[in-house]
């Protein structure tokens, strides 16, 4: 009996064993992937480039002194993705750790071309942060991810904590893969993603990246870049960003810098027959930041005239950046075409067919109200010479 | 002029029938095995001065009492006294009107006098009666009343416990000065004849309980009780559970408290560790101190306990769980400052975790053991090899010995020692199913646990009340110590 029980007591303890540990992982071998680059080579093949994480201590723990590369970046050619990878992982000899990628970046040359069965491994993969940030890079992505150097040891660390930023999200129009990935085959509200461009003049060997313009899609194809100025009207308009800031030119000499916040933005679709009209409604209150010129701000005529010339200002970018969208690139970044699919849901069953060929038709109208609320520490133009009182 | 086991007493027979001292005495030592910490005092009772000899066991007896209330009585008063053989009521007039003692009863056979030394009384032996008189002398030295070391308090009463139950009964008894409070003693322990008392509060006890816990009681059967822990392994409930089901404290206050609060505590002798019956999971998550401190910091407090509680079942179980199947989980700054630390460990994580857990415990183990003088060495030395140089050395990573540290926090802020030891074991248990199926398995493993806690009861109150099954006054008093201006019931 007590042989039958010992041998029982035995069996099961193997049980586990022979259940082995399925998904574990072997924490040591594992090394994290902080980028992952895509790209055509000038062969036109599909190029992978990877930057993997050397860890470190942080500074804070007495890291600072290690003597050690805290990024390694590896490049394959593949007919795949995944074939790509095969022969990184055959250069790196470690376990590679999607699952905390910070950016995705894309080479412009690929994009150009479109991404239509590229995209599909990341729909597939299931070790894939949907969280990490979408680049395009203006650059080829082996140079872009092997020379980059910023503040951070890890550079896409950098990158990351600026696009997740809200004080710089209009600026930067940053989208995070589980964004990017379905807006490639959606009419309603294609995709735009932050380009990536090194900054000159910082001399050879240091290449500083600058985030900058957005790269307009449409569909799974790369058709214009807006400006900064447009990048963040595009982001208002899409709902993305609630503040940024804005400078308007009011008479000859006197540039004035704003900082808007918040910025409400609303999308009416007005139909008229064939003719949609897409009213945009914008709230904003607004605040000077700086000024080259002395402003009387005590006086209501100036107040207004300020305001007037706040609101043309908007009125007409918002105008210019939603044509350029619609009727220089065809595509429909702002979403507009989704809030049409919100609002009148039948209707947009029968426009969505031929949504792009309609954009070029469709006629904006912007609705501007801009409130002033702050004026930094001066009211009026107080700074005297010498401390003499004004008359 | 105490003589010792004299045995040059003359023999003084006045009639055949009549037993002689010496017999008598002979009789009580025969009985006791000759033990050589009997004492004797001769004497003389009586107008007629018959001899007469107080017998008891060393130790057991108050000198003082014994001196003042029994010896000088005989020697002083007695004289007056017809103490003849052949007056029936002599032995009954010496002790309703000499002796000053508290009690006092006549015993016939040597076999009754000897199972009352052994409990204290002093027997007197008067020749040429076959009864004898046994007063109540019980006196020795007890530990005086002091702070109980295993449950110490910043506010609140500092007495605790001692060894002696009639002490240990008093102590409950000033605090409750209630008529109601009802003591049933018995003796457990056929070779240790040791007192055990079941005190409870007649109007407010639970009827079902106690009826049963006096079943349970007179069911054992054991040859000694030594600790009250003998009790309650042999009443509990679920035997073979890793959790305590009885509730052991040291503070008269406590008890106190359970008792109105309708329980029933079992004081045994020699022990100052009370049972409180029944006693559920929340109970032992409580402390009597949080009803002396303020209320919101008592209820701050009480959550960081179950906090603490479920950090020490579950930390390391977590980290090891984590690292080994969801390292995308980690923050990624933390994982690379994880990764780094670990660049160069010799051991897996899981081997790491357990080296360091069963290491605390050791230490922990021999702080215990160590007298205090030596307590210093074992705490440089757990803080210095273990913490310092075994991470400097790269056998073991600085995270786990955090995660360790962490573990060992959370478990001192676990009230009851005897809960604390069990979610010890039971986070090893924990830690193999995390490092086998991840989360997945700590999540299988608190199921087992829950399954467990949710089926187990302490006579007749389930383990998990009031949450399961849920009263929801109660439920909100175990979770926040209310103010007592709201509580408006007495319970």
């Amino acid at each position: 009996m007590f042989f039958r029980f010992l041998k029982t007591c035995l069996l099961l303890s193997v049980l586990p064993l022979l259940g082995g540990c399925w998904s574990q992982i072997n924490f040591d071998q594992l090394t994290v992937v902080s980028s992952l680059g895509l790209d055509l080579n000038p062969d036109k093949r599909l190029e992978v480039t990877i930057q993997l994480v050397n860890p470190t201590l942080p500074i804070s723990a007495g890291g600072g002194n290690q003597q050690r590369r805290s990024i390694a970046t590896y490049s394959a050619v593949g007919a795949t993705v995944e074939d790509a990878l095969e022969t990184i992982r055959q250069q790196a000899k470690k376990s590679l750790f999607f699952p905390q990628t910070r950016v995705v970046m894309i080479g412009e040359r690929l994009a150009r071309k479109g991404l239509d069965g590229v995209m599909d491994y990341f729909w597939r993969n299931q070790y894939q942060n949907f969280n990490s940030f979408v680049l395009i890079s203006k650059e080829p992505v082996r140079q872009a991810l092997g020379k980059s150097q910023e503040l951070q040891a890890v550079p896409a660390d950098e990158w990351k904590a600026y696009l997740e930023s809200k004080y710089y999200k209009s600026l930067s129009g940053a989208i995070e893969l589980y964004q990017f990935l379905p807006r490639l085959n959606q009419s309603g509200y294609a995709a735009a993603v932050p380009g990536l461009r090194s900054a000159e003049s910082y001399g050879a060997n240091q290449r500083i990246m600058a985030i900058e313009e957005l790269a307009v899609f449409r569909h799974e194809r790369l058709v214009g870049w807006m400006n900064s100025d447009e990048t963040q009207m595009v982001s208002w308009l899409s709902g993305m960003a609630k503040s940024g800031s804005f400078k308007v030119k009011i008479d000859e000499g006197t540039i004035i810098s704003f900082q808007m916040n918040p910025v409400a933005v609303r999308l009416t679709p007005v139909f008229d027959g064939e003719r949609i009209t897409l009213k945009v409604k914008m709230v904003a209150e607004a605040g000077i930041v700086t000024s080259t010129a002395e402003l009387n701000l005590a006086d209501p005529d100036f107040n207004r005239k300020l305001v007037r010339s706040l609101t043309d200002h908007l009125q007409r970018q918002t105008e210019h950046t939603v044509y350029k969208l619609f009727r220089t690139y065809r595509t429909d970044s702002i979403g507009f075409g989704e809030t049409i699919h919100r609002k009148a849901p039948s209707k947009w069953k029968k426009l969505k067919k031929d949504w792009e060929e309609r954009l070029k038709t469709i006629k904006v109208e912007p609705e501007i109200k801009v409130v002033m609320t702050k004026s930094g520490l001066l009211i009026e133009g107080l700074i005297t010479k010498d401390d003499e009182e004004k008359k | 002029m105490t003589k010792h086991n004299d045995s040059n007493t003359p023999r003084r027979l006045e009639s055949k029938e009549r037993p002689s001292l010496d017999v008598l005495k002979k009789n009580i030592e025969t009985e006791l095995g000759n033990t050589s910490d009997i004492r004797t005092r001769e004497c003389t009772v009586g107008e007629q001065m018959i001899p007469a000899v107080l017998v008891w066991i060393d130790g057991m007896v108050n000198s003082i009492d014994l001196n003042s209330n029994v010896l000088s009585p005989i020697i002083s008063k007695s004289v007056e006294l017809d103490m003849s053989p052949e007056n029936k009521q002599a032995l009954k007039l010496l002790s309703h009107s000499i002796l000053t003692a508290t009690e006092t009863t006549a015993v016939t056979t040597p076999a009754q006098a000897t199972s009352l030394m052994v409990e204290g009384w002093t027997i007197i032996l008067i020749e040429g009666h076959n009864a004898m008189v046994a007063v109540n002398t019980l006196g020795f030295e007890t530990r005086s009343i002091d702070e109980p070391s295993s449950a110490n308090v910043i506010r609140g009463p500092r007495d605790g416990f001692v060894e002696s139950i009639a002490m240990n009964i008093s102590l409950i008894r000033r605090r409750v000065r209630s008529k109601q409070i009802r003591v049933e003693s018995q003796t457990l322990g056929s070779i240790s004849h040791t007192k055990i008392a079941l005190l409870y509060v007649e109007d407010r006890v639970d009827r079902k309980v106690l009826e049963e816990v006096r079943k349970r009681v007179s069911k054992i059967d054991i040859d000694a009780v030594l600790e009250s822990h003998y009790i309650e392994e042999m009443i509990k409930d679920s035997p073979w559970s890793l959790f305590p089901t009885v509730y052991s404290t040291e503070r008269p206050d406590d008890v106190a408290g359970l008792i109105l609060d309708g329980q029933v505590a079992i004081l045994v002798d020699g022990t100052p560790f009370v049972l409180v019956l029944p006693c559920t999971l929340f109970h032992l998550l409580k402390t009597t101190e949080d009803l002396y401190l303020a209320y919101p910091v008592a209820t701050f407090v009480r959550w960081i306990r179950f906090v603490g509680f479920l950090l020490t079942l579950l930390l390391p179980a977590t980290y090891v769980g984590i690292l080994i199947f969801h390292p995308e989980m980690v923050p990624p700054q933390l994982l690379s400052s994880i990764l780094s630390a670990r660049d160069g460990v010799p051991f897996p994580i899981l081997l790491e975790a357990l080296l360091m857990e069963l290491t605390f415990e050791g230490l922990r183990e021999a702080s215990v053991r160590m007298p205090r003088s030596v307590g210093s060495a074992i705490s440089i030395v757990g803080a210095l090899v273990i913490g310092e140089s075994a991470v400097q050395a790269g056998i073991i990573s600085s995270p786990s010995v955090i995660i360790v540290a962490g573990t060992a926090i959370s478990s001192f802020t676990i009230p009851s020692n005897s809960l604390s030891g069990s979610i010890r074991i039971l986070k090893f248990v924990m830690l193999i199913f995390a490092s086998i199926l991840g989360l997945y398995g700590i999540i299988i493993g608190l199921f087992i646990v829950g399954i467990h806690l949710s089926a187990i009861k302490s006579v007749g109150m389930p383990y998990l009340a009031p949450f399961a099954p849920f009263k929801k006054d109660e439920a909100i008093r175990s979770f926040i110590r209310l103010p007592w201006f709201i509580q408006r019931n007495k319970r």
